[in-house]
C-alpha cells in the first residue's frame, strides 16, 4: 500500500521547547472554526513564562515590543485533538498568540524570534515505560 | 496600520487599515496612543494611573513617572530602534542597588554595540563600571566597601547589571548577569571582608563547591547533588544506576561527568545509528537483579543529542522501536513514530 504523503512542518526550537506556527487548516483542525480558546477550554496563562526548568529555575520567556500584545495558553485535560502526524497535545504543551514579532529568552539559549500568529508549543518529550504512548503496529 | 481585534466575538471584531491618524485604545487604568503617519506608527504614547512612556521611532523613548523623566533611551537616527552610536544611549534615575537608588548610564560604541555602563548612588558613591570584555567588576555598596566580584569575560546587554542585580535579591539575580560561559562569584557581607556566597559558574549552570549564605553546597550543573557525590571518582559510579536517576537533567550531568566513553564501558551497549549533527542512537540491555525487570523495556534505547546553542550533551529516552536519530529526535519532538516513518518532517528554521 502506498504511504500517505506528510507535509514538512515548519518550526523553530529552542531547547526543549518547539514552536509549530499553526496554519489555518491546522487551527480548524484542533478548534473548528471557534476563535474562543477560553471557551473551548483553554485556561489563558496571564504570565509570559513558557515553562520553568525544574532544576535550576531558569525560564523559557516571551517577551514582546510596545504594541505587540500576547498570551499563552494551556489546553484543558481532556484535550484529546493532535495536529496531522502528532501525537496528541499534553497537558506541557502552551499555544502562543502574538498579535506580532516576540522574542522567546532563555539564560542558557540565543533569543528566538517568532513571527506574529499562533504557535503550537510542543515540549520535547522522553520515553517513560511507565506511561502508555501510541505503540507503533 | 491595522488594527485588529481577537475573540472579540461574533460581529465584534474590528478590521481597519489606518494611513494617517491617531488611534486610542482604553483599557482598565492604561491608555495607548499611536499616531501614524503613511500608514507607519511613529509615535506610541502608553499612560497608566502613574507612567506614561512616550516612543517616538527613530528619536528615543522617555519614560515619565509623576511627571518626572525616569528613564530616557536615545535612538540612532534613521533607525527604527536602534541605540545611539558612540554615546549615552540610556540614562535612568528609577533604580536601586542595595537598597539606595542612583542614576545609571549607559555608553555605547562607535559601532552601535553595548560598551559600557555606570551606576552611581544618589550619595554620589560609584556601585560599578563595567565595560565590554572586561574580565573583573567589582560592584561597591553606597558606603564604598566592596559588594560583589565578578570574575569572567563580562557581556553588557540592553538590561543593565543593575536592573539583573536588583530582581532577586537572594541570589543577586546571578543567572541573568551570567551571560559569558564562565564566571567566578564571590559575595561580601555588609562589613565588606567577609564571605558570604562564593562559586563558580560553567555553563550558565552552578558548579562545583558553593558557598551560599554561609552554608557549603556542591552542585552538578544547576542540580544540588551530596558532597560524596561531588567528589567521588564517576569511576566508582554504576553506569546503570546512573541511568535510572529519574530527573533527566541530573541524569544527564552525571552521564555528562562520567563521559560517554565511560558509561560504554559500564554498559553493554550497541550504537545503532549515527546523525551528521553529531546526535546517537544507543541500544542498552537493562538488567535489574541478573534478571531483565518486568516493568523496564529489555532493550533501552537513548538518543544522544547535542544542544547547538550550549553544546552540552543530552541524553533522551526514546522508544525501543525506533531505528534511527532521525526518526527518535521526530519522536521527541512529538512526531508519531509512524509518521516520521511516512516521511514527517520539521523544517527548523531556527535552533537556538
Amino acid at each position: 500500500m502506498a504511504k500517505r504523503e506528510i507535509p514538512t512542518r515548519r518550526a523553530f526550537r529552542q531547547g526543549e521547547l518547539l514552536f509549530l506556527p499553526l496554519s489555518k487548516e491546522d487551527y480548524t483542525r484542533l478548534f473548528g472554526d471557534r476563535r474562543d480558546l477560553a471557551g473551548q477550554g483553554w485556561q489563558d496563562l496571564d504570565t509570559n513564562v513558557i515553562r520553568e526548568g525544574e532544576a535550576t529555575g531558569h525560564k523559557h520567556q516571551v517577551l514582546t515590543k510596545l504594541a505587540v500584545s500576547a498570551a499563552l495558553f494551556a489546553p484543558p485535560e481532556s484535550w484529546m485533538q493532535a495536529l496531522a502526524g502528532m501525537d496528541r497535545i499534553t497537558g506541557e504543551d502552551r499555544l502562543l498568540v502574538a498579535d506580532g514579532p516576540v522574542e522567546i529568552v532563555h539564560p542558557e539559549h540565543k533569543p528566538l524570534t517568532l513571527p506574529k500568529g499562533i504557535h503550537l508549543i510542543v515540549v520535547q518529550r522522553e520515553y517513560d515505560e511507565t506511561r502508555p504512548y501510541h505503540v507503533l503496529d | 496600520m491595522l488594527v485588529t481585534s481577537r475573540f472579540g466575538g461574533c460581529r465584534r471584531g474590528i478590521y481597519q487599515t489606518i494611513e494617517d491618524g491617531t488611534v486610542t485604545v482604553r483599557g482598565a487604568g492604561t491608555c495607548l496612543r499611536a499616531i501614524v503617519r503613511q500608514g507607519q506608527v511613529v509615535e506610541e504614547v502608553r499612560r497608566t494611573s502613574t507612567e506614561c512612556t512616550t516612543l517616538r521611532y527613530g528619536q528615543g523613548q522617555t519614560v515619565k513617572r509623576d511627571g518626572k523623566i525616569i528613564q530616557q533611551v536615545f535612538y540612532e537616527p534613521g533607525s527604527l530602534h536602534a541605540i545611539r552610536r558612540g554615546g549615552l544611549w540610556k540614562r535612568q534615575t528609577d533604580l536601586t542597588l542595595c537598597g539606595m537608588a542612583g542614576t545609571l548610564r549607559c555608553y555605547s560604541t562607535r559601532g552601535g554595540l553595548y560598551g559600557r555602563e555606570t551606576f552611581t548612588y544618589c550619595n554620589g558613591v560609584r556601585a560599578y563600571a563595567a565595560e565590554r570584555g572586561q574580565q573583573k567588576l567589582e560592584v561597591r555598596r553606597p558606603d564604598g566597601r566592596l559588594w560583589i566580584v565578578l570574575e569572567g569575560r563580562m557581556r553588557l546587554g540592553l538590561h543593565s547589571m543593575a536592573e539583573r542585580l536588583n530582581p532577586r535579591p537572594n541570589d543577586v539575580g546571578l543567572w541573568w548577569l551570567i551571560a559569558g560561559q564562565d564566571l567566578s562569584v564571590k559575595i561580601y557581607g555588609p562589613s565588606g571582608s567577609r564571605v558570604v556566597t562564593q562559586g563558580r559558574m560553567e555553563n550558565h549552570q552552578r558548579q562545583g563547591r558553593w558557598l551560599e549564605n554561609g552554608k557549603v553546597s556542591y552542585y552538578l550543573s544547576g542540580v544540588k547533588i551530596s558532597r560524596t557525590l561531588c567528589e567521588e571518582d564517576p569511576d566508582q559510579w554504576d553506569g546503570a544506576e546512573v541511568l535510572r536517576i529519574p530527573n533527566a537533567q541530573l541524569r544527564s550531568s552525571f552521564l555528562n561527568k562520567m563521559g560517554y566513553e565511560r558509561l560504554l564501558q559500564k554498559v553493554d551497549h550497541e550504537v545503532l545509528d549515527t546523525d551528521a549533527d553529531g546526535s546517537q542512537l544507543l541500544a542498552i540491555t537493562v538488567l535489574s537483579g541478573g534478571q531483565p525487570a518486568l516493568t523496564v523495556d529489555r532493550s533501552m534505547r537513548l538518543l544522544r543529542v547535542v544542544c547547538p546553542s550550549t553544546r552540552a550533551t543530552y541524553v533522551l529516552r526514546v522508544p525501543p522501536e525506533v531505528q534511527s536519530c532521525q526518526e527518535a529526535r521526530h519522536w521527541t519532538l512529538g512526531l508519531g513514530l509512524r509518521s516520521v516513518r511516512n516521511g514527517a518532517r520539521f523544517d527548523l528554521v531556527q535552533e537556538t
